[in-house]
């Protein structure tokens, strides 16, 4: 400070850099601490919602079990311990990669690498899911944004809102209903090609699109309410110049969180959903297979790695908005 | 002023405000007008259905929409036992709605109560209600409903016991905002001047304020409760028949969708029509709130 | 005579808006001669920043705006030329420098380009020859280590040095005419003299004319040749700048001058604020507008007074002028 005040230009040249970038790191540390008590306040609630609410023992048990049998698979799934010490090999298995055994879709096989072996299927369907929520949505948004009131974006809001008010699996159903039934298009059932992935993605693409959509194009409109806007035509740019040469670069950084975050929703859920609808073999159709089963440390299993994708997600899309935006260093 | 030449000046040929006022400020009746026929569905269906919707005809399967049995005329058609679609479309937005409008409200109570103590108390407690709305909104709540039903058993008073969850951060973060703009605007610091306490100004003076907001917000909510239920009861992991929803009817049309589409889309449109008038509306509020 | 740079004749401007037409700009007419500074002083809200922006048709992108009147600039009408032909104008021949240097410039783009790019627009300068014009512009302003410092981005410099940017910016294309719109009106007392100070550089060094606006008589007094005082958006009075400090014609143009404190005054000296407060750009009442504020209203005041010649070059829109002013019975009570 003192450097500043008596040498204003030499105080903001290197003294100031090296300020900056030191609070760039703490930036990342303190991102990156967030993440992780978001992470464990995750991994404690699905602990105490899995054994507090309801009692994943009687569920399991055949309907005529004794209470022998009850307490014996309690007692298999180590639920009849005090509930510190299933919490403490509760953590000590995440960390060990131990989440305990499956009972009943794959009998005494370990939980955890079922799910898995599923993560591949699930990962490649949440991205293709994003390459069509962008396609659908993003550049849409922006077009939508800087003509606001056209027709294209009137009928892109209205296209928007149906996208984010019809439940998404019931788009899916409508289009297994026309692309693959009527027009034989694709196979109904995934085989694995290229082509299996049209129909789900598309169906995460209404639905994630429509909000990106709704998003992008809200942020584009504030950019050009932003008085710069009118100093670039002051200078003589045309509106397509400004919109070019300065809206996008504004709205770029706000564009890349708000697609991370609806990457993020997807692991949040929807992309579970539309497995179940497409019978998509991915950690979404094994666990709704387990739930039907009570198949407790297999949809515990799951409902953590999901957990894991949403909270990383988030962190990442974090990160990288605090490397990319220049303009939001030391702020002013 | 005779020689002077009237220029509508577009500025780069674009749209204008005002236009787009005019598009979202018009039509807002028929939201209202839609909704309003869900409430009377709801509320009262029985008279309404032509049929019992647990009426099974068996020599009238799968009639398309329009055709008629012995029975009647069947609007939606009929499904794989011969029920009036119709008639259980009509069926499944009592549920539906009573679900959406329940969820909501313990949401909303929930993440409005948070929102204000955070906002209005400040420090710990704001940061504590901050953490935990973001590890809720980390919380992969489709999977983690299914662990729950799949432990208490699936049943229409679990399912709006968890469906809050998907709602009350987002109640408790906007409220949150609202509430730290308003404790620095005059009347609350002229309240706290005088001497009322905490739970008076909260109460008598904080909340009457933020109703519209709540208000709109809750509208959405109803919708994504609405969206989010339709999803677990599609999976099983939902209502259970006997009794239906929306949601339920899409699941099961779901088997023979290759022979029967209406059984499936109908119940869809209609939720899908539901959550579009619900987030039209509240967008519609949030336009003429803004003062745009 | 030559013909002035600038003539404005009878410009009106309004926003549409969903409570009705909002006349911003209501009937305005004046020149600005080749090299003249003049200074547009008035309340918030008196259409003086409509006024310049009218001309230039620089609105929103979102905004609907009804303009009517004639900007003849170098002899062509501004509000009847092409977009085309608009945008050689803006930054080319008029340079504009806006109120708020903190949200003025881009802030995802390096100085350095932000002005480079009115330079590569208006001039056939390269891409390399546009950057070193805009250095050289950097150090004219009074950046220290332009070279240096071209690639930073706005949040590196204070306000003040924004301000700089903004004005070589302005400059860049060498205009025939500087509009500066409450230019210095956000920073801080030294900071804006000198930017004033360079402004004043500026002007005599490239000889362009200015339209400076500031509701500050004090910046008007500093910078401008001759100075026009807005109400509710019409012209009220134009004068010398001596002329118009020292014996103002019009009510208006009188109460504010009174409003300005006066250093050797100071002890003694009440200010007497203006009784009421501007009316409503929507509807507004027949007559003066400034009527129910002023201190000499009459009857006659019920009818919109036309513009009146003072005589040296002073002209204002009042019933009273070419009288002697006296006090209406009905004085407001203090």
């Amino acid at each position: 400070m003192t450097a500043t005040l008596i040498e204003p230009t030499r105080g903001l040249g290197f003294g100031a850099r090296r300020r900056r970038s030191r609070s760039r790191a703490q930036l990342v540390l303190r991102r990156i601490r967030d993440g992780a008590i978001v992470l464990f306040l995750v991994l404690t609630a699905i602990f105490l919602l899995g054994r507090l609410v309801g009692d994943p023992a009687e569920s399991l048990a055949p309907i005529d079990a004794t209470q022998e049998e009850v307490d014996q698979i309690r007692a298999n799934l180590g639920l009849d311990r005090p509930l510190l010490t299933q919490a403490g090999e509760y953590y000590s298995g995440l960390v060990r990669g131990d989440m305990g055994e499956s009972f009943v879709i794959a009998r005494n096989q370990d939980a955890l690498p079922l799910v898995l072996d599923r993560l591949g299927a699930t990962m490649r369907l949440t991205l293709a899911g994003l390459l069509f929520s962008i396609l659908l949505g993003v550049v849409t948004g922006i077009v939508a944004g800087v003509r606001p009131g056209s027709l294209f974006d009137r009928v892109g809001n209205f296209l928007a809102l149906a996208g984010v008010s019809f439940p998404y699996f019931w788009f899916g159903q409508i289009l297994i209903l026309i692309v693959a039934v009527n027009l034989h298009w694709v196979s109904v059932l995934p085989d694995g090609g290229p082509k299996s992935y049209f129909l789900p993605g598309v169906t995460l693409g209404i639905h994630h699109g429509g909000r990106l959509f709704q998003l992008v194009r809200s942020a584009t409109l504030d950019e050009l309410g932003k008085s710069y806007v009118i100093v670039a035509e002051s200078k003589g740019l045309g509106y397509y110049a400004v919109v070019m040469k300065h809206i996008l670069r504004n709205v770029g950084l706000v564009v890349m969180t708000m697609v991370g975050w609806e990457y993020a929703r997807m692991w949040g859920g929807t992309v579970f959903l539309v497995e179940f609808t497409f019978a998509w073999p991915g950690i979404g159709k094994l666990t709704t297979d387990a739930a039907d089963f009570h198949d407790f440390n297999v949809i515990q299993a799951g409902v953590v790695v999901a957990g894991v994708f949403v909270v990383l997600s988030n962190l990442v899309v974090d990160l990288l908005a605090t490397v990319v935006d220049k303009s939001a260093e030391a702020g002013t | 002023m005779a020689s002077s030449v009237s220029i509508l000046d577009d500025a780069g040929r674009l749209g204008h405000v005002s236009r787009l006022t005019r598009v979202r400020g018009s039509g807002w009746w028929i939201w209202v007008a839609l909704l309003a026929v869900i409430v009377l569905f709801a509320i009262a269906g029985n008279w309404i259905a032509p049929f019992e919707h647990t009426a099974q005809e068996p020599r009238a399967k799968f009639l398309r929409p329009l055709e008629s049995s012995d029975a009647g005329f069947h609007l939606f058609g009929t499904d794989e036992l011969g029920r009036d679609v119709f008639s259980k479309v009509i069926a499944g937005a009592r549920l539906t709605v009573f679900i959406g409008v329940a969820a909501t409200l313990i949401g909303a109570s929930v993440g409005t109560a948070l929102g204000m103590l955070a906002g209005y108390r400040g420090g710990w407690i704001d940061r504590i209600v901050m953490r935990l709305t973001e590890a809720q909104t980390a919380m992969p709540m489709f999977l983690i409903a299914l662990l729950l039903i799949s432990s208490l058993g699936p049943s229409v008073w679990n399912l709006i016991a968890i469906l809050p969850t998907y709602i009350w951060p987002t109640f408790a973060r906007l409220i949150r905002a609202e509430t730290i703009r308003m404790r620095s605007s005059q009347f609350i610091e002229a309240a706290i001047a005088l001497g009322c306490t905490t739970r008076t100004i909260l109460w008598r003076h904080l909340f009457p304020n933020l109703g519209s907001r709540i208000g709109i917000l809750a509208a959405i909510s109803v919708g994504q409760v609405i969206l989010a239920e339709a999803g677990l009861s599609f999976i099983g992991a939902g209502v259970q028949s006997p009794d239906v929803t929306w949601g339920l009817l899409i699941s099961g049309g779901r088997k023979y969708l290759t022979v029967a589409w209406w059984p499936t889309v109908f119940p869809g449109v209609f939720a899908g029509i539901t959550v579009f008038a619900l987030n039209g509306l509240a967008r519609r509020f949030t336009d003429v709130g803004r003062g745009v | 005579m030559a013909v002035p740079l600038l003539q404005v004749r009878d410009l009106c401007c309004s926003f549409i808006t969903r409570r009705g037409e909002v006349k911003a700009v209501d009937g305005v007419s004046f020149d600005i001669a080749e090299g003249e500074s003049l200074g547009v002083v008035g309340e918030s809200g008196s259409g003086k920043t409509m006024t310049a922006l009218s001309m230039l048709r620089l609105f929103g992108p979102a905004s609907k705006v009804r303009l009517s009147g004639q900007v003849l600039f170098e002899g062509r009408d501004l509000l009847r030329m092409s977009h085309k032909e608009l945008r050689t104008v803006r930054g080319g021949r008029i340079g504009f420098v806006f109120q708020d240097p903190l949200t003025s410039l881009d802030p995802v783009v390096p100085v350095a380009d932000q002005i480079s790019e009115a330079i590569s627009l208006h001039t056939s300068l390269g891409r390399k020859g546009a950057r070193m014009r805009a250095i050289e512009l950097m150090e004219r302003v009074g950046l220290p280590n332009a070279a240096s410092r071209a690639d930073d981005l706005p949040n590196r410099f204070s306000g003040g040095m924004r301000q700089r940017i903004m004005i070589a910016i302005a400059i860049s294309c060498n205009p025939k005419l500087l509009i500066a719109d409450e230019a210095t009106t956000a920073l801080d007392a030294t900071v804006q003299a000198q930017v004033l100070a360079l402004m004043q550089d500026l002007r005599r060094d490239l000889g362009m004319a200015m339209m400076v606006i500031s509701h500050d008589l004090g910046v008007i007094a500093a910078m401008c040749d001759t100075a026009q005082v807005m109400y509710a958006g019409r012209i009220a009075e134009r004068a010398p700048v001596p002329t118009l400090l020292r014996s103002p014609a019009h009510p208006y143009s009188e109460a504010l001058i009174r409003l300005v404190p006066k250093m050797d005054q100071m002890v003694h000296h009440r200010l007497r604020p203006i009784p009421g407060s501007p009316p409503s750009a929507i509807g507004f009442e027949p007559g003066c507008r400034f009527a129910p504020r002023c201190e000499y209203r009459h009857d006659r005041c019920d009818v919109m007074p036309d513009t009146r010649d003072v005589g040296g070059g002073q002209s204002a829109a009042c019933w009273l002028v070419g009288t002697d002013r006296e006090i209406a019975p009905t004085e407001v009570a203090s």
